[in-house]
């Protein structure tokens, strides 16, 4: 063995100073919300190869827009589905057809993990359950992502973020008393089961990556992230506190979004102390004194008195002075961010939080840093797969069944001298790529643009015609989350 | 456990804890844990296969570094605030999420840092500041503006990710409907639920925004001779996402929850028994259960010096009296 080969293998076993964490790891996505969405960009983000997995006609996020604003087709893809989609692979799969189902099948025989958000019981209904994809390839993980959760009476139910947000009793404790409960806005809730999704998963597919160990089946429920997020817990609590406190009439938090010379400003009293250093902050240290003012109940009961209170200072300064002030004092503060403004502040323009994705527009990076991992800059969103190109079975053809990769391990994938053994915790070297040659390097990787003319149908697949014969593939898109 | 790291009794026994342990979390203002002199630098020559998660506010760098910061300062200072609650009132905090949401990118993140470990043996520190989940749940607000020029408002009970959307009051004293239509195949099951078939013909979600004001009067007209319940009953049974606004206190009645076991009994030393909790999915069907109920104030100090660390009786008597170790906070008294 050369030195120089070695060398290389160390490099590609022990992951390459360039090389993302889970760059071994191939992810099938199959989502329609845009939970399941950023699920499965957090696996993006960390080098996973993610390959969406989409209906006949796209993700319907590609025509999204929450403005309105052009959208799909000849205006190109949505912006926030390139931002939901950076870095990921895409093809078009028809699960209504027998055919589509066992290219899925095929695709599933080589992936570490599957990332679905159809609903309830609808990959099983096609035969496409964990159970089935197991049985040919027992380390595949499978983290489906529904409103309910599957088994339960209601796990058909239907439900939304929206809906969610009151059944787990968060709705009912936001807004004025006597006026309409407001929900929260944005898919707040949506991004916080994904979180939810993606850590559990996560903890799953490496804990399958282990020699031996077979992957599981990750069903998270929505209500559930949401009931322990969204609200304190309120089981617990009612096991804590009394009945009274825990059947509170709505509130909102005073002081918070105040309104300020040039914009709204934001304060968070948590502690008393903190809520008499901001009477300091709004020069009004009689109101520290109030005692009908110190709780929050207290001041949502005097709620026009204090506002006026407050407004006076505030209307009277600019967000920049305000927050200096409460700064000083040690009051949590922030400016109100909003669409226009939020990228602008320089806390966030000093770090490089905000960056360019390819499709020109300016978004947040990954939240977190591995200071041991370079960050990358946002690679673009796939483009939906030509249906002229579209060939059935194709995708077939570059990609053997795990369990026969297994079997037959290339001779290149001994580690010279010390073996496996450096790496007691997880097995990256038994899934690596030099251990299976037929496991097209990343450099030359399966593209779904980049098929030969001719589609050689692989022993065992339902391929049609190809070529001039390709057909466009039909059928409605996959039944919807419930 | 406790211990005072200003004393030098604390703070040798937190290093020692320090290169046993596999992770160190911290989620203080960045200057609380490099006051103490346990900053990476510190962590990393203590235990070099410590992996080191570090969660402040705003982050380790930056013109915001030492401010303090809970979940409702990150929902104001996203945008998270400004697209909730009614247009022509404030903004309102969400109240919270934002301490979930980062916690669980965090978890992302150290599993993350164990597989880099695992596959290199290269201990790493993880920067995860709050803020920065609850730009990325934001992110829609500056895509919306950079890509199209088009600011994202809060639209009360509204959203543009569902037509009609809103909460209807039903029979009785504040008593209420959510309803929200995110699916165009649910709307012509609502539009014939409410009376209205004639409208099944707006088909897009963009339409029934055009119409949005008709719609909700239709709807608010339906819901207001209904029973809350019989309401949602009717809607769901119709495909329509829907739900009762219920307290919290009501929220714990849920047979689905009940069904799926997330709840987990525990017997807490003050409490008794009360229910925990269980990570928010099964894994082949079952939950990962909690291997403790939540420690009270230094319950496991004597259990974590004398097993862990190797100290003796009299050595744990000594850092009582001296309270370096305690089972009430300080200022208590």
């Amino acid at each position: 063995m050369s030195g120089a080969w070695a060398a290389e293998m160390a490099g590609q076993l022990l992951g390459t100073p360039e090389g993302a964490v889970l760059d071994q790891v191939r992810v099938l996505e199959l989502t329609r919300t845009i939970g399941g969405a950023y699920t499965a960009k957090l696996f993006a983000d960390a080098g996973a190869e993610v390959i969406k997995v989409e209906p006949p006609g796209g993700d319907r996020l590609r025509s999204w827009s929450a403005s309105g604003s052009p959208a799909g087709g000849d205006s190109g893809d949505g912006a926030f589905f390139q931002f939901l989609n950076a870095g990921k692979r895409s093809t078009v799969v028809n699960l209504d057809d027998p055919v589509g189902r066992e290219r899925f099948r095929s695709l599933a025989a080589t992936a570490d993990l599957v990332i679905e958000d159809l609903g309830a019981g609808v990959v099983e209904s096609m035969g496409l359950g964990h159970a089935e994809l197991a049985e040919a390839n027992q380390s595949l993980v499978m983290l489906s992502i529904s409103p309910w959760g599957r088994g339960g009476p209601w796990d058909q139910r239907p439900a939304n973020e929206f809906t969610l947000q009151s059944w787990v009793g968060s709705t009912h404790s936001r807004g004025i008393p006597d006026e309409m409960p407001l929900g929260v806005g944005g898919q707040l809730g949506d991004f916080l089961v994904a979180a939810n999704a993606g850590a559990l998963g996560l903890a799953a597919l490496m804990a399958a990556r282990r020699d031996g160990t077979p992957g599981e089946h990750v069903d998270v429920s929505a209500y559930e992230a949401m009931t322990t997020s969204f609200v304190v817990y309120a089981h617990l609590y009612a096991a804590y506190a009394s009945e009274a406190r825990t059947g509170a009439t709505r509130s909102i938090e005073i002081p918070s979004v105040e309104p300020a010379k040039d914009g709204w400003v934001g304060f968070c009293t948590i502690t008393g102390q903190q809520f008499k250093d901001f009477c300091v902050v709004i020069d009004d240290p009689e109101m520290a004194e109030d005692q009908r003012l110190s709780s929050g109940d207290g001041r949502m009961d005097h709620r026009d008195e204090v506002w006026r209170r407050i407004a006076r200072f505030t209307q009277a300064h600019t967000v920049d002075d305000i927050v200096d002030k409460a700064t000083m004092l040690r009051v949590p503060v922030a400016p109100i961010g909003d669409g226009s403004r939020v990228a602008q502040i320089d806390h966030f323009a000093e770090r490089g939080v905000y960056v360019e994705n390819p499709g020109g527009f300016t978004q947040p990076r990954v939240p977190y840093q591995l200071t041991a991992r370079p960050v990358r800059p946002v690679p673009p969103a796939p483009a939906l797969e030509k249906p002229t190109m579209n060939c059935e079975g194709r995708m077939a053809i570059r990609f053997e069944p795990r369990a026969q990769c297994r079997r037959t391990p290339s001779r290149r994938c001994r580690w010279p001298g010390s073996g496996f053994a450096t790496w007691p915790r997880s097995g990256p070297a038994r899934w690596h790529r030099a251990c299976f040659p037929h496991w097209v390097p990343t450099s030359s990787r399966w593209s779904p643009f980049s098929a030969p003319t001719g589609c050689a149908s692989p022993a065992g697949s339902h391929a049609t015609t190809c070529g001039s014969g390709a057909r466009l593939p039909t059928g409605p898109t996959p039944a919807s989350a419930r | 456990m406790t211990l005072d790291l200003s004393s030098d009794d604390g703070l040798a026994l937190v290093k020692r804890l320090v290169a046993m342990s596999d992770i160190v979390i911290e989620n203080y203002s960045p200057r609380v844990v490099e006051n103490f002199g346990l900053d990476w630098d510190e962590v990393h020559r203590l235990n070099p296969d410590a992996i080191m998660v570090r969660m402040p506010a705003f982050g380790l760098t930056g013109p915001w570094r030492d401010r303090t910061g809970f979940a409702m300062t990150i929902e104001q200072a996203s945008g998270l605030a400004f697209l909730t609650g009614d247009p022509e009132g404030r903004p309102l905090v969400p109240r919270g999420m934002c301490d979930q949401l980062g916690g669980m990118h965090a978890v992302f993140a150290t599993l993350l840092a164990v597989e880099h470990r695992a596959q290199t043996g290269e201990a790493q520190l993880v920067e995860v500041p709050l803020i920065e989940a609850g730009l990325n749940a934001a992110a829609e607000q500056v895509i919306e503006w950079t890509a199209y020029g088009q600011l994202l408002q809060r639209q009360g009970n509204r959203s543009p990710y569902a037509a009609p959307q809103g909460i209807y009051a039903a029979t009785g004293e504040d008593r209420w409907v959510v309803i929200s239509v995110d699916d165009d195949g649910q709307w012509p099951a609502l539009a014939t639920l409410i009376g209205r078939p004639e409208w099944t013909t707006w088909a897009s979600r963009a339409e029934r925004h055009a119409h949005h004001d008709e719609i909700d009067a239709a709807i608010s007209g339906w819901v207001a001779q209904r029973d809350r319940e019989a309401a949602v009953e009717e809607l769901l049974a119709a495909g329509v996402p829907a739900a009762p606004v219920i307290t919290g206190r009501e929220s714990i009645d849920n047979p689905q929850l009940a069904a799926r076991g997330h709840q987990q009994w525990m017997d807490h030393v003050v409490v008794g028994a009360v229910p925990y909790p269980s990570f928010p999915g099964r894994f082949n069907g079952q939950y990962h259960r909690l291997r403790y109920p939540a420690p009270t104030l230094g319950e496991h100090n004597e259990e974590i010096l004398r097993d862990v660390l190797g100290l003796d009786d009299a050595e744990i008597a000594r850092l009582a009296e001296a309270q370096v170790i305690g089972t009430r906070p300080a200022f208590w008294g």
